[in-house]
């Protein structure tokens, strides 16, 4: 009888976490800690607003100044993107306490966001850049990459499949990702 | 400050840059000076690409090293027909969502 009572307090509070979770379409437990490139990348693929969407992306003053401020300077329209969602709290700015050395040049902005992944409890880092990635490897720092999201978001039915083609074909020509890379994103839309 | 240095350059090198320097109302030293600012600004994106490419310096340290930005860099990489540094590895080690 006890037994049976908790089986249903466990199916009750289940139905409740599904229901709550389908109440709202942004999952509050993922949060995304971005670079500069894969922000500009996915501005350019039409997605970022979509992934914002979804989750909770996170990055850090130099790689705001490195998107928004330049991106306008020179008149890149994907930077108003960026910007609007920064300004909507959709990305979050977040100062480090502290500085860190990892043992290998960086760009500033890597190494904030780097960093950032040290301070902050996070999911995945979004890393477009192969030396950032390794150094993300040799932390084992979980990371993810522009396609993959794309692919991720066709996946769970955030984005069709036809704005998916779409946006790995512009990861392909305006990102310069490999098309080896794009061709393995295309495979897992099928 | 700058200071004097002396090269010495071949007939066929120097006839050119007379032409050339005459041809753009420049002097001789103005043309050079012209020549070695646009080649050192060459060279030093050809480098920062090759160090990008094997993935020795990041993408914003590739820019920084060009004395330009991350969106001008990718554009560069349009412009080379260059691709990004991530390979096929890095691809099956990337997490899901």
């Amino acid at each position: 009888m006890l037994s049976s009572q908790n089986g249903i307090r466990i199916c009750q509070i289940q139905m409740k976490k599904n229901l709550s979770f389908k109440s709202s379409s942004k999952n509050p437990t993922l949060t995304v800690i971005s670079d500069a490139c894969s922000l500009i990348l996915l501005a350019k693929a039409t997605v970022l607003e979509i992934l914002a969407n979804e989750v909770r992306i996170v990055t850090s003053p130099s790689v705001y100044h490195e998107t928004v401020i330049k991106g306008e300077e020179r008149g890149y329209p994907d930077a108003l993107i960026i910007k609007k969602l920064a300004s909507q709290k959709m990305i979050e700015i977040i100062q480090l306490k502290r500085k860190r050395a990892f043992g290998v040049t960086l760009g500033e902005g890597e190494k904030e966001i780097l960093a950032l992944a040290q301070e902050i409890k996070f999911d995945l880092l979004l890393l477009d850049d192969k030396k950032a990635i390794n150094v993300s490897k040799s932390l084992n720092l979980p990371f993810t990459i522009s396609p993959k999201i794309v692919v991720n978001l066709a996946q769970k039915e955030k984005i069709g499949k036809e704005k998916a083609i779409q946006a790995l074909e512009i990861l392909r020509i305006e990102g310069r990702y490999s098309p080896d890379i794009i061709a393995e994103a295309l495979l897992r839309l099928r | 400050m700058s200071t004097n240095t002396t090269i010495r350059l071949n007939e066929e090198v120097l006839s050119y840059v007379n032409q050339a320097a005459k041809q753009q109302g420049l002097s001789k030293a103005a043309y050079l000076k012209c020549l070695i600012k646009r080649g050192i600004e060459q060279e030093r994106k050809e480098q920062a690409l090759k160090q990008y490419s094997k993935g020795e310096i990041t993408i914003t340290e590739a820019a920084k090293h060009t004395d330009t930005d991350l969106w001008t860099f990718l554009n560069y990489l349009k412009e080379e027909n260059e691709n990004l540094n991530v390979d096929l590895s890095d691809w099956k080690l990337a997490k899901n969502l």
